[in-house]
């Protein structure tokens, strides 16, 4: 591994470790053996990943059979077994496009979550990739706010984001060293946490997983992992 | 040599013009900028969203002390003064008028009935408050003032020093009806007067820029008979410092509270709190005991801790707890084989 930046696990145990500067997601057992490893081919010019290309995976996310992958400026969908499906937007900072994927997570239900940090919204769409809703909007985007389903909230820079079981999709805010929970219909819930090293405060966090009420956070600049769980 | 003086002066002329020009410039550009910083500073903090819940507590303590003694001209002055800082107008003259029912010379209530009034441009009714309450204390300095620079603005500078001047003789310390003097005598083409005036008010007030401003354009226009309004060097040049000082600052102010993250517009509610269950700093053994830069985190199916350690190009398995179950990997380029055993394995 090369500076891994995203994990997921199934519910077999079987992990998938976004691998950046090795430009490939690796998949190891629960006991950590290496399984497997794809896109398979790299080195491969970018626009044809089909064909076998170069991604730069920021974050992997698993649920039920796909696997997907942020792969900066697109969302890479493959089978489990690292076959390659179907890919969604390209570069770009309108609303069609992606500017700087680095966290994604996915629920069974076929929903998909997406920190475009870039663009400082979060998104959550169809499995198709039609959109649900957003939030947030990068300064000087604020036309955005016209279109519907997109709701107001000022992000530093959202890195990551997760669902919880109860549809709360929880985003990390790496600039504000912030927690924001939104229901799942985009409405703004609460913020946590503050800029620090004490408990249930962060220090540029990156990496965000729930389970239950309870929630993961990677607190990359504190060098160490929480567990907190947001008191509602 | 005349000429060789002459194209030297000539040349130190363009050289000043220049250094001149050049201060010029950077004084508009630094007035610009500070217009756009602060504008946006301003913006950030009329659209945030404020609270006013302490001063309506304070209203209403104030309105319950007057409940307690209707009477007491003292409760309800502090009532109406409550109001009228928290701008409730309306209400706080209504409070006023009850004051000057049972106190009908309270100078109190009607200086700040002017003041009021003045705010809310009804000059003619303000100006007649503030004269009452100079007829019943002609040394009312805050009154005077008030009513003076009122007079000031419609230009009856006659009427003005009616005003100032027996206030200023009841209150000589009052810097300020000095100052309105001097103004009103430097209309009226009274110079020497006026300087006279803004002295003293400079002898009370040593820090009123006004007053040092009307005391030098009184003196000209005593020596040359008309303003001078020429931009000096040095004039320009402390403009200049004091405009990039602000503007630095307007920056900072700026980024400070984008950065702090106050420019967000939902609040939450104060009392939620982030509940810490388990920090974990580290596998605690093994050859890197630590987390380094840990980029990310996931659950595993029985509640287990997925870490990847980005900067010890790892992953921990963590239990439940927190204690160490397992970790592995290593820092590679190379391309692993499908079915290989972990190459290295620290810890357990």
């Amino acid at each position: 591994m090369n500076q891994p930046a995203g994990i997921d696990v199934d519910e077999n145990g079987t992990v998938y470790v976004a691998d950046p500067r090795n430009n490939h997601v690796q998949v190891f057992d629960r006991g950590g053996t290496f399984l497997r490893r794809f896109p398979e081919a790299a080195g491969v010019p970018r626009e044809d990943v089909s064909a076998g290309t170069t991604v730069t995976p920021m974050d992997v996310a698993v649920a039920g059979d796909s696997v997907y992958v942020a792969d900066v400026d697109r969302l890479l969908v493959f089978t489990n077994e690292g076959e390659f499906l179907r890919q969604f937007g390209q570069a770009g900072t309108d609303r069609v496009h992606f500017d700087g994927l680095t966290g994604v997570d996915a629920t069974d239900d076929g929903r998909i979550y997406l920190a475009d940090s870039g663009n400082g919204r979060v998104l959550v769409m169809e499995a198709n990739g039609e959109k649900i809703w957003s939030v947030g909007t990068s300064l000087g985007q604020s036309e955005l706010l016209t279109e519907s389903h997109t709701y107001l909230y000022q992000f530093g820079l959202p890195r990551s984001v997760a669902a919880m079981d109860d549809g709360t999709v929880a985003v990390l805010d790496v600039v504000d060293s912030t927690l924001v929970l939104f229901t799942g219909e985009g409405e703004f819930v609460a913020r946590y946490g503050m800029r620090g090293s004490s408990p249930a405060e962060f220090s540029s966090p990156g990496g965000i997983d729930a389970a239950g009420d309870v929630l993961l956070i990677a607190d990359t600049w504190n060098h160490r992992i929480q567990v907190v769980e947001p008191a509602r | 040599v005349t000429s060789r003086v002459a194209s030297g002066s000539a040349s130190r002329v363009t050289r000043v013009t220049r250094a001149r020009r050049w201060l010029i410039f950077t004084f508009v550009m630094l007035v610009a900028s500070n217009f756009a910083v602060w504008s946006l500073v301003a913006y950030d903090w009329l659209t945030q969203v404020r609270y006013t819940g302490s001063a309506q507590e304070e209203i209403d303590a104030r309105r319950e002390a007057v409940r307690d003694a209707p009477d007491d001209p003292g409760a309800l002055l502090a009532l109406a003064y409550a109001y009228q800082q928290t701008g409730r107008y309306d209400d706080a003259l209504f409070t006023y008028d009850a004051v000057l029912d049972l106190l009908p010379s309270e100078t109190a209530a009607l200086y700040n009935k002017g003041v009021i009034l003045l705010k809310l441009g009804e000059t003619a009714a303000a100006e007649e408050v503030l004269r009452a309450a100079l007829d019943v204390n002609p040394g009312h300095a805050l009154a005077a003032a008030t009513l003076a620079r009122q007079l000031v603005d419609d230009g009856d500078y006659e009427a003005v020093l009616e005003v100032v001047l027996p206030a200023a003789e009841r209150s000589p310390g009052a810097a300020e009806l000095h100052y309105l003097a001097g103004v009103a005598h430097e209309k009226l083409g009274e110079a020497e007067m006026a300087a006279e005036r803004y002295r003293l008010a400079l002898h009370h007030y040593p820090d009123m820029g006004e007053a040092r401003e009307g005391l030098s354009s009184s003196r000209c226009n005593a020596v040359n008979g008309r303003g001078h309004t020429l931009l000096t060097r040095t004039r320009l040049l402390v403009a200049n410092m004091v405009l990039a000082v602000l503007l630095v600052a307007g920056v900072y102010v700026y980024v400070l509270r984008m950065a702090g993250g106050g420019y967000v517009v939902l609040g939450g509610d104060p009392v939620l709190r982030l509940q810490p269950l388990l920090t974990v700093t580290g596998p605690g053994s093994g050859q890197y005991p630590e987390f380094l830069r840990p980029l990310d985190a996931a659950f595993g199916p029985d509640g287990e801790i997925w870490v990847v350690d980005t900067g010890n190009n790892r992953l921990v398995v963590l239990g439940r707890s927190g204690g160490l179950i397992r970790e592995f990997g290593g820092f590679g380029v190379t391309q692993p084989l499908a079915g290989s055993e972990p190459e290295w394995s620290g810890g357990l």
